[in-house]
């Protein structure tokens, strides 16, 4: 593993254990001070998609996608909800894009919906931070179209719907609440999903009784599998850094790490994808 | 830690996670010729499905070219080693495509082939007629009859449908031929597309869901690892049937979802299939590629007829067997397509 990737860890834990949000002790109810706000966020921004779908080809692709985001919270005495609406869409290239203008390139449209519900758990006084947990339910389409030749196109897409623990940590960075820290992290522990690779190779059992007139997507939605983390492993992780402008708006910059991976074709191939984004929005509180 | 420690702490956690990319998907594999061929060598071994029909030992191919292959091996002995095995190989769907060239299997017919085109159009069809771009429809010189030209099934639809809703044109048309006592579906020159499209013109055809095909598919990454076998079914689509006499014209250029096509509508009891043996070559390819950045393609499936004949290699035989010869096309004689009119003239 990357040195840096050890530093990952060791950041994760100091975000999750509050240490880098230090401030006084009698601060730590401070987090009520959102009890019963309701909260709109519209963020855009860059997103850097990487994919290795070995079904499709042994290349990696990525490529810069341009992200929107619509979320609404509800941030409560003793729990959270929220709901957030995410799409991107872009090109990618592999190492090889350059062999022939036009081939080896991919479209990539992603859409994800997620509903979070977390109780308030503990406070960690001496970091002035809270920590929630609870459950999330999240849709997503991983959609893509390769086209390895310039005139060929080949469809991949991963829909999958999954629920599972979801955790978040709260804290204040300063007195007056002026700064404020979220980091969130998220693991489906059962799906339902849709990992079909091609339309018209290896598959045919999920296609074979389609009504090929009608959107295929959506069909093949229906004829899902359930599955566990041994097949799909997905985790998905953000940091939020509020800063407030005035008693209703504040703006804020998210950092959003999402990683799955999947094996398919009798455990033959796998595919691994990482969705990084940056987000910048406006927080409007209702 | 003050504020500004914290933030940088933030921006010092985002920076390491977008770096970390490679780390979970994990390096390219080398761009070496070695490498190159063992994926090519493996795709095969993992996904095409004709091995069954080929008298080839595929592990052979392996252990012959392999040894003569090392990191000085040139791009364009490589293609060579390439275009050996994709030429050995002899599917329509096995192809390279390269930088050096394009490699397919060696034609099933000759460079000049008349049986495969049109000729002398004005002769035997009144000219002028209405088309789009995926069909081309007129009246024989004898009223009594139709003509369709299908010159490919290519297109795929919107809204992530599979159906290119330009071939919704086969409802006008046979609107406009509801009256006629013979129609001439020209697939010669048909070298396939998407076998939505087909089946969807097909269903056109049928007022019942009828079986028309069937086949076996890769499902795992062994060579014997194979579906069961599965059906490809039309069903009835469209509000107007035709059910007098159709003759299909074919020619060994008709291929792929041409001949998924011809598999279907000669299970109708009022088409007579006339001409050349198809292509035989249906297969449900896929494309893959290479760290050197060339690209192949490769059959995941054979096809067999209801009686179980196999199709790959093979064609389908017609009905009633005319080639269109050098010497016909040079003096404006289109042998086929007289033949199909002088039979519907017969059985009208």
């Amino acid at each position: 593993m990357c040195l840096r990737c050890n530093k990952l860890y060791a950041y994760i834990l100091v975000i999750f254990s509050g240490a880098g949000c230090l401030i006084s002790a009698q601060d730590i109810q401070e987090y009520k001070y959102n009890h019963g706000l309701h909260e709109l966020n519209l963020l855009v921004g860059l997103g850097f998609h990487s994919e290795r779908d070995q079904m499709m080809t042994p290349m990696k692709y990525s490529g810069t996608l341009i992200p929107l985001r619509l979320a609404y919270e509800y941030l409560g005495t003793q729990n959270r909800f929220g709901i957030v609406f995410n799409f991107s869409s872009g090109n990618m290239e592999s190492a090889i894009s350059n062999v022939l203008p036009g081939a080896h390139e991919a479209n990539n449209f992603n859409m994800d919906a997620s509903f979070s519900w977390a109780v308030h758990i503990t406070d960690i006084e001496k970091y002035n931070s809270a920590l929630f947990g609870g459950a999330r339910l999240a849709s997503m389409l991983n959609f893509r179209n390769y086209r390895l030749l310039i005139d060929k196109k080949q469809t991949s897409a991963e829909l999958m719907t999954g629920i599972g623990l979801y955790f978040r940590s709260e804290t204040f960075l300063t007195h007056d609440c002026t700064h404020n820290l979220i980091a969130e992290i998220s693991l489906p522990l059962i799906n339902y999903a849709v990992l079909t690779r091609r339309f018209n190779a290896n598959v045919s059992e999920k296609f074979d009784n389609l009504d090929y007139k009608e959107n295929m997507l959506m069909q093949l939605f229906a004829n899902g599998d359930i599955v566990l983390p041994d097949k799909l492993f997905l985790i998905k992780a953000e940091l939020t850094y509020f800063f407030r402008l005035s008693q209703f708006f504040r703006i804020n910059v998210v950092y959003g790490f999402q990683y799955y991976y999947f094996n398919q074709y009798k455990s033959l191939y796998r595919a691994k994808d990482i969705n990084q984004q940056i987000l910048w929005g406006i927080v409007v509180d209702l | 830690m003050n504020t500004r420690s914290k933030i940088i702490l933030y921006i010092l956690t985002v920076l390491t996670f977008a770096g970390c990319a490679e780390t979970f998907l994990g390096p390219d594999p080398e761009n070496s010729p070695q490498v190159n061929f063992s994926i090519f060598w493996n795709d095969f071994n993992r996904n095409y499905a004709q091995f069954p029909l080929k008298d080839l030992d595929w592990d052979s191919v392996y252990t012959f070219y392999y040894p003569e292959i090392n990191s000085n091996t040139s791009q364009s002995r490589l293609f060579s080693i390439f275009r050996e095995i994709v030429i050995n190989l002899n599917d329509m769907h096995v192809n390279l495509y390269t930088p050096l060239g394009i490699v397919s299997r060696n034609s099933a017919y000759p460079a000049a082939y008349p049986s495969m085109r049109l000729i002398n159009s004005c002769k035997y069809l009144k000219c002028g007629q209405s088309q789009n771009s995926v069909m081309e429809y007129r009246d024989c010189q004898n009223a009594d009859f139709g003509y369709i030209l299908i010159p490919s099934f290519s297109g795929d639809g919107d809204n992530l449908s599979f159906l290119d809703r330009r071939y919704d044109i086969i409802d006008n048309i046979l609107s406009c031929f509801r009256e006629k006592k013979g129609l001439i579906i020209d697939l010669r020159s048909n070298t396939g597309g998407n076998v939505f499209n087909a089946e969807y013109v097909a269903g056109r055809f049928t007022e019942e869901s009828i079986v028309y095909a069937k086949y076996k598919e890769k499902i795992g990454p062994d060579r014997n690892d194979f579906s069961e076998w599965r059906v490809s079914t039309i069903n009835p689509a469209g509000s107007q049937k035709y059910h007098n006499p159709i003759v299909l014209l074919t020619s060994r250029s008709t291929a792929s979802s041409a001949e998924m096509f011809v598999l279907a509508m000669r299970t109708l009891p009022n088409v007579t299939i006339i001409g050349d043996t198809t292509g035989g070559g249906v297969g449900s390819p896929v494309y893959r590629e290479l760290p050197n950045g060339w690209t192949f393609r490769l059959s995941t499936r054979f096809y067999s007829d209801v009686a179980g004949r196999i199709i790959e290699g093979n064609g389908i035989i017609p009905d009633i067997a005319v080639q269109t010869t050098m010497a016909d096309s040079a003096n404006g004689v289109d042998k086929i397509l007289e033949k199909g009119i002088e039979f519907l003239v017969r059985h009208k």
